[in-house]
């Protein structure tokens, strides 16, 4: 179980940053962050435990963990949109990957094995809520000091790690299927790499947070 | 041996695309960075220059107002003020025991006040904003030019063009520097005749007012840096830029004094 990975420690980082800067991030849409990442540093931790020391698959764990990832940035962007149609985009993308989740778990992937499908599709449509968010950004008419502002970077990470994840995503079923990624060590190389990205961005705009509260 | 050497390979394949993913997306963010950093200072220069507008447009609407103030004291003090006070020391000498010269003095003295009347009203009358704005700038130079009539001056309107309503700040602020052109000329100029031309081209209007005194002093008519010495002639040279105009003073002693005023319409 012990050293944890690299990649726990930006988890438990981005978790700190939020407890620490709490009083001003309760007070911003990001608020859901705190329990988001209370939730996926447990996640981490019991998949971790699981592993290396009960020995056993851990996918189950991370098919819930996984959508409930998704879930959450889509619904973080669904709250930061401006545009209607943008969040109607992100209003259909929550109701369709949840109700596709719970079918792919169900009837197409199964509960014990690694759901590449929601893979795919979740950094698919990040990728394409992350551009509509950026759109946002250069249609605005009043500029914001964007390097300021916490959904700028959160949306940077968001947009970085599944742009990455996306790649192997599509190889990920090709793959697994030719047991030419088994101990899923490329998936994992891939993966905790982008969570230092992801991980980074985050806590950068939890200091963001903070830092704007104060000029408030 | 073959299926790690291929499992290897499509490794490498799988992790160089995924970093040339993460460099395009990292592109797509610098870009985007970049961008919206240019967008941002242009914004910040914009309402800048904007904010520079309004202090320069209330710096001058206060001048205007002082000017407005110095003018109504000066109408009052010279002339309403004189026209009541010597019709009040018409009605104090009045001797009842002197019919011809009694009604002879209360004639005087009525024409006095309405004399003063008269000026009170023309008074007001140019000084009202509302109704400059209501009328439009070449009837309110008519108007001010007949007062100058009144006093004894010969004076001359001529337009050419079509006419074009401007904003009212824009027309308003134009007016006043016509108007502070023409006291000038009762004050300083000891001119008989004043000529204002009023000239209307698709992008400019063309304002000139030309009269035949003394002309200016030269010294008067030095420029300091960029602007002129005189504060009168500085005040006037800064409202007409503020509108985007240009505002120039051509004089030589003896042969009177012409100031013309260009201004671009589209930037009104």
């Amino acid at each position: 179980m012990f050293p944890l990975s690299i990649h726990t420690y930006f988890e438990i980082a981005a978790l700190l940053a939020a407890i620490i800067f709490w009083p001003k991030l309760k007070l911003t849409k990001l608020r859901w962050l705190l329990p988001f990442l209370l939730f996926m540093l447990s996640v981490e931790m019991a998949g971790r435990y699981m592993r290396t020391v009960q020995h056993v698959s851990n996918a189950w764990l991370y098919n819930i963990s996984v959508p409930i990832e998704f879930l959450f940035y889509g619904f973080i962007f669904y709250h930061h949109y401006t545009r209607k149609s943008f969040m109607l985009i992100a209003e259909y993308f929550l109701i369709l990957f949840a109700i596709f989740s719970v079918g792919n778990i169900l009837f197409i992937q199964g509960f014990y094995k690694f759901n590449t499908n929601i893979l795919k599709l979740g950094s698919f449509f990040m990728i394409i809520l992350s551009c509509l968010y950026f759109t946002e950004l250069l249609t605005k008419e009043e500029p914001v000091n964007f390097l300021k502002e916490p959904m700028f970077w959160l949306t940077a990470g968001v947009f970085l790690f599944n742009t990455g994840e996306f790649f192997y995503s599509l190889f990920s079923d090709y793959l697994i299927k030719n047991h030419l990624d088994r101990p899923r060590k490329i998936f994992s190389e891939i993966n905790n790499k982008l969570i230092w990205v992801l991980y980074t961005c985050i806590v950068i705009s939890i200091l963001c947070t903070g830092k704007n509260r104060q000029r408030a | 041996m073959y299926r790690e050497e291929s499992a290897e390979s499509l490794r490498q394949i799988i992790i160089g695309g995924t970093l040339a993913f993460l460099v395009l997306a990292g592109f797509v963010i610098f870009f985007l960075v970049m961008y919206l950093n240019r967008k941002r200072k242009h914004y910040i220069e914009k309402e800048k220059m904007r904010s520079a507008y309004q202090e320069e447009l209330l710096r001058t609407q206060l001048e205007i107002q002082e000017q407005t103030l110095k003018t109504i004291s000066e109408e009052i003090h010279d002339n309403i003020g004189q026209a009541l006070s010597l019709a009040k020391l018409k009605l104090n000498t009045l001797k009842y025991d002197q019919p011809d010269l009694l009604v002879e003095k209360i004639n005087d003295s009525r024409e006095l006040v309405s004399k003063a009347i008269r000026d009170l009203r023309d008074l007001s009358r140019s000084l009202n904003t509302d109704s400059i704005a209501s009328m439009g700038l070449v009837r309110a130079i008519e108007l001010e030019l007949e007062l100058f009539r009144k006093s004894g001056f010969e004076t001359t309107l001529y337009t050419e063009g079509e006419i074009r309503k401007m904003e009212p700040q824009q027309e308003l602020i134009l007016f006043r520097i016509v108007q502070e052109s023409l006291n000038n000329i009762i004050k300083h100029a000891e001119a008989r005749t004043i000529r204002v031309t009023a000239l209307y081209t698709a992008t400019e209007l063309d304002v000139q007012v030309e009269d035949d005194g003394k002309g200016a002093d030269p010294e008067q008519l030095d420029m300091e840096g960029n602007s002129f010495k005189s504060l009168g002639l500085r005040n006037m040279y800064n409202r007409a830029r503020m509108i985007g105009g240009t505002f120039t003073i051509h004089s030589v002693p003896g042969n009177g004094t012409i100031i013309k005023l260009n201004i671009p319409i589209n930037k009104i």
